[in-house]
């Protein structure tokens, strides 16, 4: 079984990567691998903002990373980048605010490093 | 240890992606891994010589990048091909790198850990 960390660049206008992550996470547990963390790097730590109005036809972003974190999943979302954009880092919902250097050091001991964009 | 390529193909001025390259870069030197970079297409541009950013208004961040070697930043490669494009030669760059063509690409590539793409 492998160990996996997972990161995600673009934010959440963008639903295909924003599926595909998500998909990808919940078909690793469901084979038995691990997942260190999903980081939000770039673009991506928009989909920590807690200000999504969505009309319920909508994909549900919020409701995705609530499911995965009812799962354990480590979310964290990258410090530096999300004040370099003006997200409210004190409001970050089911993610964690983290030091890319976390990431770093979780990635180092991961098997596998998906990145997706 | 493990073996870690940044690689940039934007051009320096394009959103964040170089800023967010050269944290990853730096990030992984400092938790001792073996990493790598890799300039191609208009991310050439970054490494050029003369580049005045306070005309631009942003951050000089290319001072950054001349110090990478210090923070153990040391595999730094461009692609061969882009320099041609952007009539660039070597001595025009602000750092040493290495050229690489296409197969050493690849080659840089398979070596590798982690890719990441910024």
């Amino acid at each position: 079984m492998a160990r996996f960390v997972l990161s995600l660049h673009t934010p959440p206008s963008d639903h295909d990567s924003t599926q595909r992550i998500i998909k990808f996470a919940n078909a690793c547990l469901a084979q038995g691998h691990t997942i260190d963390a999903i980081f939000l790097y770039q673009n991506g730590i928009y989909h920590a903002s807690a200000h999504f109005e969505l009309a319920s036809d909508e994909l549900q972003i919020p409701t995705q990373w609530q499911q995965l974190a009812d799962k354990n999943v480590n979310l964290m979302l990258c410090i530096t980048a999300a004040e370099k954009r003006g997200l409210n880092t004190s409001q970050t919902g089911v993610f964690t605010v983290a030091g890319l250097a976390e990431f770093a050091m979780l990635a180092s001991d991961a098997d596998k490093w998906i990145q997706f964009k | 240890m493990k073996n870690v390529l940044v690689m940039s193909q934007s051009s320096p001025f394009d959103e964040l992606n170089t800023r967010d390259a050269l944290d990853m870069a730096l990030i992984f030197a400092a938790v001792d891994q073996n990493i790598s970079w890799l300039f191609s297409g208009p991310a050439v541009l970054a490494l050029k010589h003369n580049q005045s950013t306070p005309q631009l208004g942003v951050k000089d961040f290319f001072k950054n990048i001349k110090t990478l070697e210090i923070y153990e930043v040391e595999n730094i490669y461009v692609c061969e091909k882009s320099l041609l494009d952007y009539n660039l030669s070597k001595s025009q760059l602000i750092i040493d790198s290495t050229s690489l063509n296409y197969t050493e690409q690849q080659q840089l590539i398979g070596q590798q850990d982690f890719v990441v793409n910024l």
